[in-house]
């Protein structure tokens, strides 16, 4: 009951319309890979001009490298950027800050660092530390850092003294 | 050979039990031309069907002609394959062991038969025919002496239920399929396209009453309740009979009514030789 009729003249044999499915499959399946092979090389060279478009894109929209300047121009710079540098402001206020019974000892300042680095001398430690923290007042400096500080004993008055280095930064205009 | 290709049967030639039979194809249903009857001995014999073919074929043309062989000639058995899954060639060895055990013959083993075998993967049951060499050598060279084509060479079931199209009979529900022989009747159950339950050699019924006993003894051996399932019974000669709507019993004619070579009302086999 499949279909087929029993016969006993012929070798019984499977179905005609089941070979002729299984090649029609099988051409389907060629179909398929033909195209997956096509559609696949057709999305590699799109990808591939995608990729190229977006570096190109990329790449006219990334800042122009900058100018060498010139001779004159590197002078120019450089004088401006000693011109800017807070001199005057930063001296007057150290000036300012350091009266009896404090006296500055020496003063040592890189102006590319704008780090200046002081060596006094006080009767105590506590005009030391308020001789740090009003150094800053007014604006020029930055807080002042006491990194060290000595007691001297062995003075001719006979009363002790403290010296101590501070340092601090000029604020940059 | 493609379906398209094969030439397509002009006549058909039943072989039976009783008689060789020569049916003609008309306008889509069959009209018996002639008939051989055979002797009635203990066994058959296939070099009577030779005797026959050449006197129902002496004066024929050579047309495509389909041989369609009773059980009588070509057995046909039912055989419960279990719940395993069987591999083509160990339904085969189960078929031969079977047809062994109620045709075995040490002049002719069921070993060097040719079967055909209906079995669907997974299937609890085979439908297998079986065809002893020597009668099929026999009918060759009787079709190729009398300058004869045989078209196929068919088990009367098979052929029948293609014809009627007993497997799209019944698509949903299980169903009953009486297949005449001259010498018996076949009962088949029809369940979703497969034969489930068989009977070879049920007694000999042309009448409504007696097929529907057939079926209820059927139903009783395979135990099983079938007081509804719907009966085809075919018929090779048609005989007028007024069709009760709601009956569950069907008859399916092979030949026409009313056919100018038909023989009306006349279930037994004609006589010895007519033309």
């Amino acid at each position: 009951m499949n279909g087929r009729t029993v016969d006993f003249l012929r070798p019984p044999q499977p179905p005609r319309v089941g070979w002729v499915l299984l090649a029609l499959g099988f051409v389907a399946l060629a179909i398929a890979l033909w195209c997956e092979q096509r559609w696949a090389a057709e999305r590699a060279t799109a990808e591939h001009a995608e990729q190229q478009a977006r570096t190109e894109q990329q790449a006219r929209q990334a800042p122009p490298p900058p100018l060498e300047p010139t001779l004159t121009q590197r002078r120019w710079l450089q004088a401006q950027n000693e011109l800017q540098r807070p001199w005057l402001p930063a001296l007057r206020a150290i000036e300012s800050a350091t009266v009896n019974p404090v006296f500055l000892l020496s003063m040592t300042i890189e102006p590319s660092k704008g780090l200046i680095k002081l060596d006094a001398e006080a009767p105590s430690f506590d005009h030391a530390l308020a001789y740090v923290q009003v150094l800053d007042i007014g604006g020029v400096l930055e807080p002042a850092v006491l990194v060290s500080h000595e007691q001297v004993p062995n003075l001719p008055a006979g009363a002790g003294a403290v010296k101590f280095s501070a340092v601090t930064h000029w604020v940059a205009p | 050979m493609w379906p398209l290709s094969r030439p397509k049967a002009e006549e058909i030639l039943r072989i039976g039990r009783h008689a060789v039979e020569r049916w003609k194809a008309v306008d889509g249903s069959l009209a018996q031309v002639s008939a051989h009857a055979l002797l009635q001995d203990t066994s058959p014999h296939p070099q009577r069907l030779a005797e026959a073919v050449s006197t129902l074929y002496a004066s024929a043309p050579a047309l495509p002609i389909t041989l369609v062989l009773e059980s009588a000639w070509v057995p046909v058995m039912l055989v419960d394959t279990g719940a395993a899954l069987l591999r083509s060639a160990q339904v085969d060895a189960l078929v031969r062991h079977r047809f062994g055990l109620h045709h075995s013959d040490s002049l002719d083993p069921v070993g060097a038969w040719d079967l055909r075998i209906e079995y669907r993967a997974g299937s609890r049951c085979a439908l297998a025919y079986g065809m002893p060499p020597g009668l099929k050598q026999t009918l060759i060279d009787a079709g190729r002496a009398a300058g004869l084509e045989w078209v196929a060479m068919t088990p009367a079931l098979a052929w029948g239920m293609e014809r009627l199209r007993i497997a799209k009979r019944w698509p949903r529900t299980p169903g009953w399929f009486l297949w005449p022989e001259q010498d018996r009747t076949l009962v088949a159950r029809v369940a979703a396209n497969e034969v489930v339950g068989f009977n070879p050699g049920a007694a000999s019924a042309s009448d409504e009453t007696t097929l529907k006993r057939l079926v209820d003894a059927e139903c009783a051996r395979l135990g099983i309740d079938s007081t509804t399932d719907p009966i085809a019974a075919a018929r090779w000669y048609s005989v007028l009979r007024a069709a009760r709507a709601g009956d569950r019993f069907a008859w399916l004619d092979l030949s026409e009514q009313g056919s100018p070579l038909a023989t009306p009302a006349k279930p037994t086999p004609p006589a010895r030789v007519s033309a």
